[in-house]
């Protein structure tokens, strides 16, 4: 069998595709690999780590770049839809190892049975990451994966629970956890340094950016030959090609994103969370409202401002443009406030920043290498800095403020059962339709 | 193209819902057109025209103008049915697919019982199936699943392929029996596609369903089945039903091919196991290696700090990948249970369990953990080290500062006490600050510099007195810019920044020994305190080159721009190219300290820098400083630079940026 499936070529895989239907095309790999044997096996050891890549339209080489940094790791395929990223990415991996052998995909299934494959790093947009990761998981790949983890609630869970299922390791891209600022502020917080928190603030970015420098790029266009602009759409709802749509523009498109919003808040939020130990719960009541574009290509929020309520009653607010509220994360407690953002860090009292946290009280877990956190844990089988769960419920925070933008009211929600109270409606918009032929793997 | 969007405000729609309500009882597709706060409303007649013909072109205009409607409309229950007549009405009249998407989005969150029929005979037809099924997806209630159940027979290929997705996103038990009657059928495709609805599904005759495919000899259909069978038993865990779920894993765990699939077959069996604790001895005590990790990821569910040493005592005998895993699970458990294992896997030919254990102490470590941590950081080098360095740091418990305290009078281990001096630091063990003044005294020269370093962390104010005698004793280069350092940086902590240089500033004026002048002029010019730089400026006209050469080095360190006068005037007049090399970067510096000033003014004192560069360096420091103050002064500037060939490069750079800045 095993035979078999390294024998696979294109079109055994082709075929195997139109049986299987979709992701996770090939079900699980068959023989005895490093990975799936959480390197246990007969197989000698190898203390490399070899990793693919997904995706390198925008944190892809960074996140690649990172990890070639590290000498464990050993980089042995790019997979990308379009073919110039694709290229440069190849070039990448060449040029560090100073050879031609990084393979190239453009299929992620095929990536997928290889068997030499330990971990994949996954940087694509958002409607693509959970049926990705997920199919990634059941292949037994640890995942290093973009932020917001997925795109809509009900796929946020399927890939906590694959997670869970397939004893892998995750890592999500929200490298401000491993940041010595961020990490300060949010130990402080842990340790009451400001007395019991009476609310917190979250300041994210407003607008649209231009990524690409392809705004106004909107007229109505054949895709180009490079690209694969119908596997690009996958699983979400059919729009046409056009330029502004496609690379690091499509977070605008709330089909294939979450505008400024979803981007950040596995950031500000994320830290937020952090600060306050709501790392495996969420908000019990959320309430929002968004101005939205009545023209051009975009449809996601341009200014934003939730309203959440947790369990002990802590209030926080999330807005984009509006300026009372700071960029980053705010705690306002009893006896002061502790604000931190990308190289801010600031409080009152004054002093309290310089303050150190005693050998008795909560130390947070610790990384300052986010990428090599990952690959720590990828050899001791631990948790990272970053996990599936948490991200999750970072993440949940905006995908029930979109509901709640979408409804116009406030919505009530258990974080327990993961469920929407006493609103059907609300309740209809936990999860998405795919397009065929995707569906989620769970 | 921002500037262009109209915004829609949607907290200003709801203000104005009760408004348009009035205006309009019953008839919303008689709606007029409404202004009001820059926005339009259109009536539904009006958004449905534009969208019959709809091909995105026109960008999301009309898409946005339903979804206001919609938005709008959706809570007053006649409005709704209303609305959810007209689109009805509009999806039969064939709109053009983005149009007929629209519409039924629009459906799938208001959509009822009334729009089922019209969605089931749209969901037959291959050019509107999609739109219509992800409607049905959503509708509450049993009509939406019969029709999606209905639609089954009367549909093949593709189209009945999105029926089944769209059961299995129901999640409903009535469809089951029609999903495993496609699983036992000829068509693999469609099989594979039922069987993952099944999963999502689950129940028991789902999982009876799923277990016939096991039998049969279709090995990617058996792949799919394991899949679905592994979703329906966690399924069956959280609806409380803990045999049910142990039946399927434990057929998927003797069944399946894969590795992975047993791995997580036998998570699921171990998960709330009566004799989980057996397994896991007897599975780490075995020889399938397939099933050390999961075994090992729920040890902390059925060993506690009397039985770990059961797992533990298994260590030798695991592989090192094992071992890795084992070590940092120790982490979990108290010093006193784990301690022997720890301080063996810290000693372990591998690195990787080495770098395992010393993370493992550095969370279950206590007191008793410091001399070990402390003498492996000073005996190891590169990710050891760091990781030996790092637990000393995190170990919890007063006892850990008690320990450090203990063994830096004690150890006579240089090597070692200098690792006990940066953990005193980092830990700030403040009663350490006597042992580290005393190191400064009479330590060795790399002691001295290092419990220098470590006083900036612990000492105080009050301190700085008792720094500046230590400052004046030491005759080490290093040791003394580390005090110097140190000094500076407990003096910045007071909060009154004028009064922050006043004990160096006292002893400046009171030194008259050359060599310790020269420090505490140093020392000033780490402060910042802007109310002592006249003492800097008096020392410049010293007749000792010594002391002029320290009253420059501390204008250029000077951290404030209260200093930039006088840095310019260095470079303009001094006779020392070593001076006004300092002058000119520290100048500057500082014009960079104020990024909000006006550019012309900022780029005017960079055109003076430029004038003023004594060496190739600073002019490219000036043109690397200039993009960040767009303004046309900078812009010529940077032209102006352009065909100097040493410098081309850095111009050219700038003035692009400069000019799209401008733009």
């Amino acid at each position: 069998m095993s035979e078999q499936r390294t024998k696979m070529d294109r079109r055994q895989f082709l075929k195997a595709a139109a049986v299987t239907g979709a992701a996770a095309v090939a079900g699980f790999p068959t023989i005895v690999k490093a990975s799936a044997l959480g390197k246990n096996g007969a197989v000698a050891p190898s203390n490399r780590i070899v990793m693919a890549g997904i995706g390198f339209g925008m944190m892809g080489p960074g996140n690649m770049e990172n990890f070639l940094e590290k000498p464990e790791v050993q980089w042995v395929a790019v997979c990308d839809l379009d073919k110039e990223p694709l290229a440069m990415a190849k070039g990448m991996v060449d040029k560090k190892y100073g050879n031609k052998s990084c393979a190239t995909y453009h299929d992620f299934r095929e990536l997928f049975l290889r068997q030499d494959l330990d971990a994949v790093s996954i940087a694509v947009p958002d409607h693509w990451h959970a049926i990705l990761a997920i199919s990634a998981l059941r292949a037994g790949l640890d995942v290093y994966g973009e932020k917001p983890l997925t795109h809509n609630l009900r796929e946020g869970r399927a890939l906590c629970d694959a997670v869970k299922r397939y004893g892998r390791v995750w890592q999500t891209g929200s490298w401000q956890r491993s940041v010595e600022n961020f990490h300060q502020a949010a130990e402080l917080v842990r340790n009451g340094r400001i007395g019991k928190i009476k609310g917190i603030e979250v300041g994210l970015p407003s607008g649209h950016y231009d990524f690409a420098g392809t705004f106004g790029q909107e007229a109505l266009v054949p895709p180009p030959p490079n690209l694969d602009y119908e596997f690009w759409v996958g699983p979400a709802p059919w729009w046409p090609y056009c330029k502004a749509r496609v690379h690091m523009n499509w977070r605008w498109n709330m089909d294939f994103g979450g505008g400024q919003y979803m981007d950040w808040i596995g950031h500000h939020l994320d830290i937020a969370h952090w600060g306050m130990g709501w790392d495996e719960t969420g908000p019990v009541e959320i309430e929002a409202t968004g101005e939205f574009p009545t023209s051009g290509i975009y449809n996601s929020p341009t200014r934003y401002y939730v309203k959440a309520k947790y369990a002990d009653g802590t209030p926080m607010v999330l807005a984009g443009g509006h300026d009372e509220i700071w960029s980053g994360t705010k705690w306002i407690g009893e006896y002061g406030w502790i604000w931190v953002d990308r190289g801010q860090f600031e409080t009152e009292p004054a002093g309290l920043k310089r303050e150190t946290i005693g050998p008795e009280e909560i130390r947070l877990y610790k990384s300052r290498d986010h990428h090599q956190n990952f690959l720590d844990c990828v050899r001791s089988r631990g948790k990272t800095i970053a996990p599936a769960e948490t991200a999750h419920r970072s993440a949940s925070v905006g995908h029930l403020g979109v509901i709640a933008m979408e409804v116009g009211r406030k919505i009530k929600w258990d974080p327990a059962t993961e469920a929407i109270l006493g609103d059907p409606e609300a309740e209809r918009l936990l999860g998405h339709s795919y397009r065929k032929p995707w569906q989620l793997p769970e | 193209m921002k500037m262009t969007r109209q915004p829609i405000v949607i907290a200003a729609l709801l203000i104005l819902v009760s408004s348009l309500l009035s205006a309009s009882p019953g008839t919303p597709q008689s709606q007029p057109q409404r202004q009001g706060m820059g926005l339009v409303y259109d009536s539904l007649d009006a958004i449905l025209k534009d969208l019959q013909t709809y091909d995105y072109s026109a960008g999301v205009g009309a898409l946005m103008r339903l979804h206001a409607y919609v938005f709008i409309h959706k809570d007053d229950p006649q409005s709704r049915k209303e609305t959810e007549a007209a689109l009805l009405k509009f999806v039969q009249g064939s709109p053009a697919p983005g149009g007929m998407m629209a519409a039924c989005r629009a459906l799938r969150l208001i959509g009822g019982p009334d729009s089922v029929p019209v969605l089931a005979a749209l969901v037959l037809k291959p050019e509107t199936t999609d739109p219509a099924r992800f409607a049905l997806e959503r509708i509450p209630g049993g009509e939406a699943g019969q029709a999606l159940l209905a639609a089954l027979d009367k549909t093949q290929g593709d189209i009945r392929r999105g029926i089944v997705f769209s059961l299995g996103e129901r999640k409903s038990p009535a469809s089951v029996p029609a999903l495993a009657r496609l699983v036992g059928g000829k068509d693999p495709v469609i099989a594979a596609d039922a069987i993952k609805a099944l999963g999502k599904t689950g129940g028991p005759e789902a999982v009876r369903a799923l277990g016939e495919e096991l039998g049969r000899s279709r090995p990617a259909l058996k792949a799919e089945a394991v899949s679905a069978l592994l979703l329906a038993a966690e399924r069956a865990v959280k609806a409380g039903d803990r045999n049910a779920a142990v039946i399927v894993y434990d057929r998927v765990f003797r069944t399946a091919d894969s590795p992975v699939a047993r791995q997580a077959a036998f998570r699921g069996l171990l998960t709330r196991a009566a004799d989980g604790d057996i397994r896991i001895i007897e599975t780490l005590s075995g020889k399938d290696a397939v099933l050390y990790a999961p075994a090992l990821a729920a040890v902390p569910d059925y060993f506690g700090a009397s039985d770990i040493g059961r797992v533990a005592d298994l260590m030798d005998r695991l592989p090192e990948e094992s071992r890795v895993q084992l070590t940092a699970l120790l982490a979990k458990y108290p010093a006193e249970t784990v301690r022997p294992y720890l301080l063996a896997a810290a000693e372990s030919p591998s690195l990787n369990v080495r770098l395992a254990a010393l993370r493992s102490i550095a969370e279950a470590g206590d007191g008793k953990s410091v001399v070990f941590l402390a003498t492996k950081a000073a005996r190891t080098t590169g990710a050891e080290q760091d990781a030996a360095r790092e637990a000393l740091a995190r170990l919890k418990g007063l006892d850990v500062d008690a320990a450090v305290l203990e063994h830096l009078t004690k150890t006579a281990d240089d090597a070692v006490k200098a690792e006990l001096v940066q953990a005193a630091s980092v830990r700030r063990v403040a009663g350490a600050k006597p042992a580290l003044m005393d190191l400064v005294k009479a330590g060795s020269p790399a002691l001295k510099t290092r419990a220098a370093a470590a006083l900036r962390s612990i000492a105080g104010q009050a301190d700085i007195p008792g720094l500046l005698d230590l400052l004046g004793g030491l005759d080490d280069e290093t040791a003394r810019e580390a005090m110097e350092d140190t000094v500076a940086s407990v003096a910045r902590t007071n909060p009154r920044e004028l009064a922050r240089a006043g004990e160096v500033g006292a002893r400046l004026t009171a030194e008259k020994d050359a060599k310790k002048r020269t420090d505490l002029l140093r020392v000033l010019g780490k402060i910042g305190d802007d109310s002592s730089l006249s003492l800097v400026r008096a020392a410049q006209a010293d007749r000792d080159p010594a002391i002029v050469d320290a009253a420059v080095r501390a204008l250029a360190d000077w951290p404030t721009i209260a200093a930039r006068d006088d840095v310019l005037n260095v470079a303009r007049t001094s006779l020392v190219l070593n001076h006004r090399v300092l002058a000119m970067r520290a100048y500057v510096r500082m014009i960079g300290l104020e990024p909000y000033r006006s550019p012309e003014g900022a780029a005017a004192d960079l055109l003076k820098a430029l004038a003023l560069a004594p060496r190739l360096e600073e002019k490219k420091l000036v043109l690397g400083l200039l993009a960040r103050f767009p303004c046309v002064t900078a812009l010529k500037t940077a032209e102006s630079l352009l065909s100097d060939p040493a410098v081309a490069a850095e111009a050219k750079l700038a003035a692009d940026r400069i000019r799209r800045a401008l733009k």
